[in-house]
């Protein structure tokens, strides 16, 4: 377990004692960090939260109570989150509602585990306890949940209070970061995302296998996948989204071809250095879901030849392949394997099998997805390691009916209305 | 694509097919930086996905004629939504002179992509910005969208609006002495649009 629990404790000091200050330099800073990593493996768990409900007796005097004292929060269950969340499990915030002052008993938020747990907090004597919780406790390396890199951020911010001397300044000698002046620190601000980026490094399936590439991440990106997978969504809005999807993975996938350096002559009269694409390419759609994939590379490649494969899937593993047409120099050609869901990769073993008796070179080979299962990156990396897979999502893993979960069901009786 | 677009031996219809290529990737970038909120659906294998919600207030704005040439790009991206115009003459070298602009009403209210393939001194697009800030666009909801910039114009454009947002393709080596960029690819509203017999 070498990087398992590597803390960033980080203090962030207001110089010029700004006192009362619901105006505080931390959520700033949280939120440029979350924004600058546009990385959805980062979550960010407010100890407000935990605010614990008001009886009926402290309701009555609500205005005396006090929220800033520690005894105000459920640190046991905060602790507990946090520490489900490193071991891989998804936890249930609560949601407090600050009009009633109480928990909101019909809704939570579901947090899933994530690489990074930036958990802003306002009480230091809490941080001090996680910290020794997280920092001297062997956790299981969690192996299970296929998660290595596990960093969390303590954010200590916002100590208007007047134990700051007694409390905050001795903690120093503990942080590895201190942040003057805050949100306006956008230099120590960089730095902290660039840690952490390192840090999180990209999926654990791309360390083991560094034939997968996946999509880097923004909200657009998220975005796009969270209409696509919500089964609530019309029909025309799940192809339009899974269409641009798919056009942005294609072009990432063009983004691996060789290419030839070129010099060309601008209308400026200067010489542009640049490349020349890789003219010999073909796609091959594995029906039915990968003709979805067919539209976005053709707008990409003007004119390019598809070939078909269909794989009928006979019960959970008897494969069969029931008709392919192929261009006749597939040899010769890079090929670009489109499946939008790669769920236990035998259908698509199957077909690289079949391009590869082909004659198409395993190099040649990079297989476009939309979501990906953890099994089926194995099984084809495993298999053909020189080939490529370009992915926009790796998704949890497969269920007991070799569904993608979460995934987004099935993909071709959406795309094609063929569902109801 | 960059080398077949600045090629000036290019074909107009090559041109535009793979300008509009490059432009698409520009929006879709541009878009990820916009904000969002956390939202949780259930897929149909009935697991809990947790996702974000996009920004919903939004707009483009393109500056005439060049950025015309990505509003198609941003329609594709963003069903329905509302496109601003900006027109600045080009009077000589410096004297840069608004003489049209039709913007959304509400677009105080909107996060505002801004439109423009080639960002050279940076003087027209300033000026589109202030204009933009004058009329009430917090500096920070804009997110200006270009091909190919020079680096003079990103200095001028990001040392006065510090909390802009510039998404380019690529930088380029700098300005020649008649305010082109160079390499570049010459005079993109001409060649787009095919203006330039």
């Amino acid at each position: 377990m070498p990087e398992s629990t590597t803390a960033i404790d980080y203090v962030m000091e207001k110089a010029s004692g700004v006192s009362g200050g619901t105006a505080s330099g931390k959520t700033t800073v949280c939120d440029m960090i979350i924004q600058q990593l546009h990385d959805h493996r980062v979550v960010l768990v407010n100890q407000d939260s935990f605010y614990r409900g008001l009886n009926a007796e402290e309701l009555q005097c609500v205005h005396e109570y006090n929220f800033d004292h520690p005894d105000a929060f459920d640190t046991e269950q905060l602790l507990e989150c946090v520490e489900k969340l490193q071991s891989g499990k998804p936890v249930q915030v609560p949601i407090y509602d600050f009009k009633t002052h109480q928990r909101r008993t019909d809704t939570f938020r579901q947090v899933n585990a994530s690489d990074v747990i930036i958990l802003e907090d306002a009480d230091v004597r809490l941080a001090r306890r996680i910290r020794r919780d997280t920092v001297e406790r062997e956790f299981p390396s969690g192996e299970s949940s296929g998660r290595t890199a596990l960093s969390i951020l303590w954010a200590y911010a916002k100590f208007v209070k007047p134990a700051f001397d007694d409390f905050v300044l001795p903690s120093k000698k503990y942080a590895d970061v201190i942040i003057p002046r805050g949100g306006d620190n956008h230099v120590a601000i960089d730095l902290i995302v660039q840690h952490i980026s390192t840090k999180l490094g990209q999926h654990d399936l791309c360390k083991i296998y560094p034939n997968v590439y996946v999509i880097q991440s923004t909200f657009q990106i998220r975005g796009m996948h969270t209409l696509i997978r919500d089964q609530e969504i019309s029909k025309h809005d799940f192809v339009f989204y899974s269409d641009r999807l798919i056009r942005l993975v294609v072009e990432h996938g063009l983004g691996h071809l060789p290419f030839t350096e070129k010099q060309v002559m601008t209308p400026t009269g200067s010489v542009y250095t640049g490349v020349d694409f890789c003219k010999k390419l073909c796609g091959v759609s594995i029906v039915r879901s990968g003709e979805s994939m067919e539209n976005a590379l053709r707008a990409c490649c003007k004119g390019i030849k598809i070939g078909k494969i269909l794989i009928h899937r006979d019960g959970d593993d008897g494969q069969q392949l029931i008709y392919e047409k192929l261009p006749k120099d597939i040899s010769e050609r890079h090929v670009l394997l489109l499946d939008p869901v790669l769920a236990t990769g035998n259908s698509a073993c199957q077909a690289i099998e079949l391009l590869i008796q082909k004659g198409v070179p395993e190099a040649h080979i990079i297989f476009l997805n939309l979501i990906s299962a953890p099994e089926g990156v194995h099984c084809v990396c495993k298999r053909y390691p020189s080939l490529k897979i370009v992915t926009s999502e790796i998704d949890v893993a497969l269920n007991e009916e070799y569904r993608v979960i979460p995934g987004l069901g099935e993909f071709g009786d959406r795309y094609f209305g063929t569902d109801d | 694509m960059h080398t077949l677009i600045r090629d000036q031996e290019i074909s107009k219809h090559d041109f535009v097919f793979y300008s509009d290529r490059l432009i698409r990737l520009v929006v879709e970038h541009g878009l990820g930086h916009l904000p969002f909120t956390e939202k949780q659906v259930m897929t149909p294998t009935g697991s809990v996905y947790t996702g974000v919600d996009f920004c919903k207030k939004l707009c483009g704005v393109s500056i005439v004629r060049s950025g015309e040439s990505m509003e198609n790009a941003l329609r594709a991206c963003c069903k329905g939504i509302k496109i601003g115009k900006i027109l600045i003459h080009r009077d000589g070298d410096d004297g840069q002179q608004l003489i049209y602009e039709k913007l959304p009403k509400d677009i105080s209210e909107r996060h505002v992509l801004l439109l423009d393939p080639v960002l050279a001194t940076g003087n027209s697009a300033c000026q589109a910005i202030e204009l933009l800030i004058q009329k009430g666009v917090p500096e920070a909801h804009i997110i200006f969208l270009n091909l190919i910039s020079a680096p003079e114009g990103v200095h001028c454009v990001c040392k006065r609006y510090p909390s802009l947002k510039i998404v380019t393709s690529e930088i380029d080596v700098a300005l020649n002495e008649e305010y082109r960029v160079i390499p570049g690819l010459g005079e993109f509203g001409d060649r787009y649009f095919g203006t330039d017999d």
